[in-house]
């Protein structure tokens, strides 16, 4: 009870980050419960009924196959939320190890940031084309292209604040009572760079499904079979002056979407920056 | 114990830093020990070695910054210089700990108290979660501060100088170490609560029995607890002797220099305004292996000419006392 009344106090206190975890934690259920929310399969292609404008038998309307759009966007809810997340957690995972394995070791440090600066130096979108074009087209190859775009921009942010906290004296105290290298890292160095890592962590994430819709886009993204909302603007694209429903629908989940995520980033700022945290 | 039986003994350490222009030797050939329970102030004038010396007995001064290149300090029977990252680990918090000069910084400012407290029991012990949060609370009682529980919920942020400075203290004493290096405690804070807090560590060290290496620039501190003294200049011992001693009778030029350059109740405060407090001319050198002789022979009074070609031994003044100098009384 006390914990319900603690998560709603702190949703009062940070209205941004309560609207924005709500609206994600229902396009979470959304993606979860796809199968139960009165959607069709979204691949059954029915060319009897092609191009229909939203009506009660079909919310959204349908595209040029026939195929539900509603259903194709819950179903790209999925796909699209998973990329954001898996994205997020890989490029996390690896720009975590890369960026304190910079910032304590010297050598390690010199070798690791010329190949950052020189991954950053390719445009992320042209990055990810070559990479797609590497394997058979798919989620996986998709989430990899992106993660390997992310992982410079973490490992940077990372880096520089291990940097600016390796020599806080904080950090001498917790070597001068005996604490390991290790959990040194973990145990203070990490919360100390969480706060901004939370921030970076839902535009990253946001990043991650802009980036895999502008794949999808143009074709060089996750398959038409896996409905995304990326790729189901790609295909309404060339239709949309006679059929807009066609793009809006997902393009509206994209935008709602990705403006949660920013709220939430700008939310946490504030709501996780302990000199402003009245006792949450 | 046996009392005469050092705790700590260190022997000619030599810390050399890698600055831009080379080395630079900030502790030059220093010898002394610490005796069970004893106070022993380490004092001298910024840059001449105090904080290279009490890093150096953590083993906290690590390439590429700099390192302990010469002699030993023996403690319980280990060379610490020798010693394997592991051993040394476990001695630095358990055995030997250590509180800085900056309580505005030296605690992690996103922990809680609590947090930072158990964090430091549970790298030794296999404590519980529960076990270091009754001893954090049985510390931070021993240190003086009201309602402990409470004060465990606490960011740093949230309390004042002194209190965080009483933290410290806390978080270096929970692991009941044999040894106390004290790093300038009381620079930082102001007078009222400097004495609080010298008050405060001789009563635990009363109760605790643990040795306090006291690291200061300050004469007054070391007055005030300490019961042995040495005086550091450009990283070599100049002067070692009891506090008493010390203040009765100070034979190096550059301790009387020190003492000269404190105000003294009772002397010049009858005409404040025209008396001037003596200052020691120049600055301390750098010792980058250029420098033979004495490193005070530029700045001292009573300098004479072998004083440019060799440091001067040490020399006793009486059993307890010495003094690194070839003139101590002026003679010309």
């Amino acid at each position: 009870m006390s914990m319900i009344s603690r998560i709603f106090g702190f949703c009062l206190r940070y209205p941004l980050v309560g609207i924005s975890t709500l609206i994600l934690l229902a396009l979470l259920f959304v993606s979860l419960f796809a199968p139960f929310l009165w959607t069709v399969d979204p691949l059954q292609i029915s060319p009897a009924t092609r191009l229909r404008p939203p009506s009660l038998e079909h919310w959204f309307g349908t595209d040029a196959l026939g195929r539900d759009i509603y259903s194709r966007v819950v179903y790209g809810t999925r796909t699209s939320l998973f990329i954001g997340f898996v994205v997020t957690l890989v490029s996390y995972a690896f720009g975590i190890a890369i960026g304190f394995l910079s910032a304590f070791n010297r050598f390690a440090d010199t070798v690791l940031m010329r190949i950052i600066d020189g991954v950053m130096s390719i445009p992320s979108v042209l990055l990810a084309i070559s990479l797609t074009a590497l394997a058979e087209p798919g989620i996986w190859i998709v989430i990899l292209a992106i993660s390997i775009i992310e992982i410079p921009r973490v490992t940077r942010l990372v880096r520089g604040m291990s940097l600016a906290l390796r020599d806080a004296l904080f950090i001498e105290a917790a070597y001068a009572s005996g604490t390991s290298t290790w959990r040194t890292l973990f145990r203070h160095i990490l919360p100390n760079i969480s706060a901004p890592m939370f921030v970076q962590a839902s535009q990253i994430c946001a990043q991650a499904m802009l980036i895999e819709a502008t794949l999808s886009f143009i074709g060089a993204g996750v398959p038409p079979s896996n409905p995304t909302w990326g790729n189901i603007i790609a295909e309404g694209r060339s239709l949309y002056q006679i059929a807009p429903y066609m793009i809006l629908f997902a393009a509206m989940a994209l935008a709602i979407t990705v403006l949660a995520m920013n709220l939430l980033a700008d939310g946490l700022r504030d709501a996780l920056d302990p000199k402003l945290n009245r006792g949450g | 114990m046996n009392a005469l039986l050092p705790l700590i003994e260190v022997k000619n350490l030599k810390v050399t830093f890698h600055g831009r222009t080379g080395p630079v030797l900030a502790v030059d050939d220093l010898s002394f020990q610490v005796s069970p329970g004893e106070t022993l102030a380490i004092v001298g004038e910024s840059g001449c070695g105090k904080s290279a010396t009490a890093m150096s007995l953590l083993r906290l001064i690590q390439p590429p910054i700099g390192r302990s290149e010469g002699g030993s300090i023996l403690f319980g029977g280990k060379d610490l210089l020798q010693l394997e990252y592991e051993e040394m680990r476990a001695v630095r918090g358990r055995e030997i700990a250590m509180i800085f000069q900056e309580p505005m910084s030296s605690l992690n400012p996103v922990l809680t108290i609590g947090r930072q407290l158990t964090e430091t029991v549970r790298v030794h012990a296999d404590a519980s979660q529960e076990t270091s949060r009754l001893r954090a609370i049985e510390l931070l009682h021993l240190v003086g501060l009201p309602d402990p529980e409470s004060q465990l919920r606490k960011y740093p942020y949230e309390l004042s100088g002194g209190m965080r400075q009483r933290v410290m203290i806390a978080m270096a004493l929970i692991n009941k170490p044999s040894l106390l290096i004290a790093d300038e405690p009381t620079t930082a804070l102001d007078v009222t609560i400097q004495a609080q807090v010298l008050d405060l560590l001789s009563k635990l060290q009363e109760e605790t029995g643990t040795s306090i290496l006291l690291i200061t620039h300050d004469l007054g501190v070391v007055a005030e607890i300490a019961k042995r003294v040495i005086v550091m200049y450009a990283g070599r011992k100049v002067e070692e002797a009891t506090t008493i001693e010390l203040f009765d009778n100070p034979q190096h030029p550059y301790t009387r220099g020190l003492m000269a350059a404190g105000p003294r109740l009772g002397s010049a405060m009858a005409d404040v305004k025209k008396a001037r407090l003596r200052e020691i001319s120049g600055t301390v050198p750098i010792m980058n292996g250029e420098l033979v002789g004495c490193p005070f022979a530029e700045r001292c009074e009573n300098v004479l000419d072998q004083c440019r070609l060799a440091f001067p031994q040490d020399t006793q003044v009486t059993e307890t006392h010495c003094v690194a100098c070839f003139n101590p009384n002026g003679a010309t």
